[in-house]
């Protein structure tokens, strides 16, 4: 009953709208299989150079993020430096701010009026630099993940290398022959995150005056023509193509075995000299990150910038304006994303159950397929509902659902699924199988052995997955700008997305970004110190992402 | 508590259509300490879980006290078992792991807090019955284990690996109290162990179990020194294994004819393999050595050989003889400031052999898919 349930969500909200959206682009007026379409998108040069643009941006976002990490990450690894737990879990916060905030705020600062453009004329104004601000700003987002899940990876091997170094062994083979080896996985995790998204991203183009991409072009054709048109259909689908290749050329290298645990040899503490550099460089890239934030975290008290180093009046009302104005946001927010979240844990529960009670062979094969719905870009996913859902009716409601914000909490548990099994795949191993086995012996009815034992071991795991979930869910703006009905259903982060573009103002839209940040960097910490014992949270996290089964 | 007897009969378990266990029958006798001793892979955890009812049987069948258990699901089968791992419920005090099986059966507040208590009591534990299993050492928690599955009175016990966890000195304690508790509350009791010193020192009967079926059921004693084929012989203890020819075998005598050690002839019983290829089996500490060109007794048989190795154990020094081709163990009995004999000597290695083994050179069996 429960699988068929299962079985009916995928269904109603992943492969028939998925596969009917592919359909309508292979497809002519008659239903027959038609090239028609293919012709058309590559007759059109917007579109030619819109692909072009897509690969360009993607690629050398993860690129560039990959090309930064690479060497910091070794200055750490040689220097037997291991950031602690909330440093590391601080590389995964890209996950859950929106890009574009960056984007603005670098606005902000090099803009025309702002900080230090008009020290510099405006010339590194990144609206004007067009698609290389665009992959800049990716990269630099997406770049504390990759260094980060990259660190993750190698650390534990840091101490060995750093003995057979002081035995002999020289560094540029150590680095070739054990780094670089032993990092793969995290970086080909964190380069194909970094590819995924800034393929899927919308707002951070779109913020920048960058139109000549494919998920702003398929929101345009579907903003101008209708959810109906068949190119956007083509274009979504062709986002999603390339999204599963990328993604399917990553797993070879992202499913290699990491290993936790530190080497065979005798635990020696870094030298003063070894923290000093590694701090320094950890300490380097907080105050980097913390320049470029500069931007938003200034307007946002900010009462007159322009054309000035630092504001010249400071106020809070921007905050005021936030808490009271987007009130309503923040209720949205928290009924699209606890109702995705919900579903996600529900769904992901029955998945890594069932991904667990099946045969060996299929295991490793379904746990990748489940990741595997990362490379559905939610524009795509977005287009999909709005041409599938078009006709259904919402019952009791007496409305389409297209008109309703019911596909929105749908689309986040879609796109939150991946995230979803991995922590319900690490709730259920911390039940193992004879616990329940040792309470079923025990003569207790199947309702106590549920709620005494399998629920409240289940809990904390089960609690993990739907912060995880929810903070995907919040910054997921790419299907919510193509899914809310109206302003007034916008949740948090297509309401400072609205507020940037405000004519009155940035300041609101700041303070709303400031707040949001704030709120996901605390929740993390907060579930971080609620982990104990530590020894075992920091295990747990590691593992999250790279254990395959 | 309530004696039981176990009656197992032609038993098959498949998982995922490979055979894990095949034709499994056993009588194990109300009260006894039984021992299912088996290398990791055999099934002998399957079989446990087949007992208590957490696995259902392709065919054959489980009689408890002659009733038939096939269809009695696990939580009525009325069975404790202590599983490898303990499973202790980490959110729960020592005392609510332990009464869990018991609030389902409509004791008074009172009769219930008595019950539990004694069973802390009587497995010397009652001091820890407010602390979480994380807090306890692993013996503690071992005896919670023990503590939650007989709080239930259970006709049956089962122990699935219990001392795997624990460090030498602790696993010789937990041993002796274990065979103590048992002998006291005569629980029919079905041991699993991989360690055969474990199954040996504790009970009553031993079944080896190799590729899923059942090989040899005895006493310790006798399945220690007349091993019925070459895997219980390989697996319980130590043993010597040279191949060979038997020639002929006739009036009682037999011939064993080997390149490393020559041609041999001794008396025998009525249990010699025919002729054909055999392997001869002999246990380290059934060998004998005397010097090169010492007196050789005339009850063993003498071959040649020379040291290569050897290993000091304590009680008995281990030396490795090379004899022919074949490196053989002999263990020594070490005497307080007897020197060791240095590697390379010359030396006689001689052994009775009535405390020898033949088997059939061909009496490997199929082995069936691993599975504990």
């Amino acid at each position: 009953m429960l699988f068929s349930v299962l079985a009916l969500y995928l269904l109603a909200f992943l492969a028939l709208p998925v596969g009917a959206m592919v359909l309508r682009g292979v497809t002519n007026t008659e239903g027959r299989f038609s090239t028609d379409h293919l012709t058309l998108l590559l007759a059109n040069p917007v579109y030619l150079e819109s692909l072009g643009n897509s690969l360009v941006v993607a690629c050398g976002a993860a690129l560039l993020a990959a090309l930064a990490a690479l060497p910091i990450a070794m200055l750490l690894w040689r220097h037997h430096v291991r950031p602690s737990i909330y440093i590391e879990l601080c590389g995964f916060l890209p996950l859950f701010v929106p890009p574009f905030v960056l984007a603005l705020s670098l606005q902000n600062l090099l803009g025309r009026g702002g900080a230090l453009g008009w020290l510099l004329g405006g010339d590194l104004d990144p609206a004007i630099l067009g698609l290389p601000s665009v992959m800049l700003v990716e990269a630099l987002h997406y770049f504390p993940l990759v260094l980060m899940t990259l660190v993750m990876t190698t650390s534990a091997s840091s101490q060995q290398a750093c003995e057979a170094a002081r035995l002999g062994s020289s560094w540029w083979r150590l680095m070739t022959r054990i780094f670089l080896p032993l990092g793969m996985p995290g970086l080909a995790f964190g380069m194909s995150i970094t590819f995924l998204k800034a393929m899927d991203d919308l707002a951070t183009p779109l913020s920048l005056g960058v139109t000549n991409l494919l998920a702003p072009q398929a929101f345009f054709r579907v903003s101008a023509y209708g959810s109906q048109d068949p190119l956007s259909s083509l274009i979504a689908t062709l986002m999603v193509v390339i999204s599963a290749l990328a993604w399917l050329a990553s797993i070879r290298l992202v499913r290699q075995h990491v290993s936790w645990r530190s080497g065979a040899f005798a635990a020696a503490a870094p030298s003063r000299r070894q923290t000093i550099v590694g701090l320094s460089c950890l300490g380097g890239i907080v105050m980097l990150y913390a320049t470029l934030y500069a931007g938003v975290a200034l307007t946002s008290i900010a009462r007159i910038w322009s054309y000035t180093l630092l504001p010249e009046s400071f106020t809070l009302s921007h905050y005021l304006t936030a808490l009271g104005d987007e009130r309503g946001s923040f209720i949205n927010t928290l009924i699209y994303c606890g109702f995705a979240a919900v579903v996600d844990v529900l769904v992901g529960l029955l998945m890594a159950y069932a991904i667990d009670r099946a045969a060996p062979r299929w295991k490793t094969g379904l746990t990748w397929a489940a990741a595997g719905l990362l490379s559905v870009p939610g524009v795509a996913l977005a287009i999909a509902y709005l041409q599938f859902f078009r006709v259904v009716e919402l019952p009791f409601f007496n409305q389409t659902i297209d008109a309703s914000w019911f596909m929105l909490p749908m689309a986040f548990s879609v796109r939150g699924l991946p995230f979803a099994i991995r922590a319900c795949t690490i709730a259920l191993q911390r039940l193992p199988k004879s616990y329940v086995d040792a309470a079923s012996l025990s003569g207790g009815s199947r309702l106590r052995v549920a709620t005494k034992i399998v629920l409240p071991m289940l809990a904390f795991g089960l609690f993990v997955a739907f912060l995880l979930c929810f903070g995907v869910a919040a910054v997921d703006l790419s299907s919510a700008m193509l899914l809310v009905p109206s302003e007034t259903d916008a949740p948090v982060a297509y309401s400072i997305y609205l507020n940037m573009q405000s004519t009155t103002g940035r300041g609101a839209g700041s303070a709303l970004a400031v707040l949001s940040i704030a709120l996901v960097t605390l929740s993390l910490f907060v579930l971080l110190a609620l982990l104990r014992p530590k020894s075992k949270a920091a295990s747990s996290f590691r593992k999250f992402v790279f254990t395959a089964s | 508590m309530n004696r039981v007897t176990i009656e197992v009969r032609n038993l098959d378990f498949s998982y995922a259509a490979k055979p894990v266990l095949r034709d499994i029958s056993l009588s194990i006798e109300a009260g006894e300490m039984f021992a299912v001793l088996g290398p990791s892979g055999s099934g002998k955890t399957t079989l446990l879980r087949l007992l208590a009812g957490l696995e259902r049987p392709s065919a054959g069948s489980i009689r408890i006290n002659r009733d038939d258990v096939f269809d009695i699901p696990p939580a009525q089968r009325n069975v404790g078992m202590v599983f490898q791992n303990f499973s202790l419920w980490p959110h729960m005090s020592v005392f609510d792991n332990v009464a869990f099986g018991v609030v389902d059966r409509h004791l008074g507040g009172a009769e219930l807090e008595a019950r539990v208590a004694g069973i802390l009591e009587l497995l010397d534990i009652a001091e820890t019955r407010d602390i979480r299993p994380d807090c306890l050492s692993v013996g503690q928690q071992q005896r919670v284990a023990l503590a939650r599955a007989l709080v239930t009175e259970p006709r049956l016990l089962l122990l699935d690996d219990p001392f795997s966890n624990l460090e030498y000195e602790l696993r010789v304690q937990m041993r002796h109290d274990l065979r103590l508790l048992q002998r006291r509350l005569g629980i029919t009791t079905i041991l699993v162990t991989h360690d055969q010193q474990d199954a040996l020192s504790i009970a009553d009967r031993v079944a080896v179990v190799a590729h899923g079926t059942i090989r040899q059921v005895g006493t310790p004693a006798a399945i220690y020194d007349f091993p019925n084929s070459i895997d219980v012989a390989r697996f319980v203890g130590v043993s010597n294994f040279v191949p060979g020819t038997i020639k002929y075998v006739e009036n009682q005598r037999v011939e064993f004819s080997s390149p490393d050690v020559g041609s041999l002839r001794w008396p025998t019983g009525r249990d010699a393999p025919p002729e054909g290829p055999a392997v001869l089996s002999i246990r380290p500490h059934a060998l004998h050595l005397a010097p090169i060109d010492g007196f050789r007794d005339g009850r063993y048989l003498w071959l040649e050989g020379r040291i290569t190795t050897s290993e000091f154990l304590g009680e008995v020094v281990r030396y490795q003889v090379d004899v022919g081709s074949l490196s053989v163990s002999v263990n020594q009995a070490h005497f307080t400031c007897s020197p060791v004999t240095p590697s390379g000597t010359a030396v006689l290695v001689g052994f009775d052999p009535s405390r020898a083994r033949l088997f059939p050179a061909s009496a490997a069996m199929v082995p069936a898919a691993e599975h504990d």
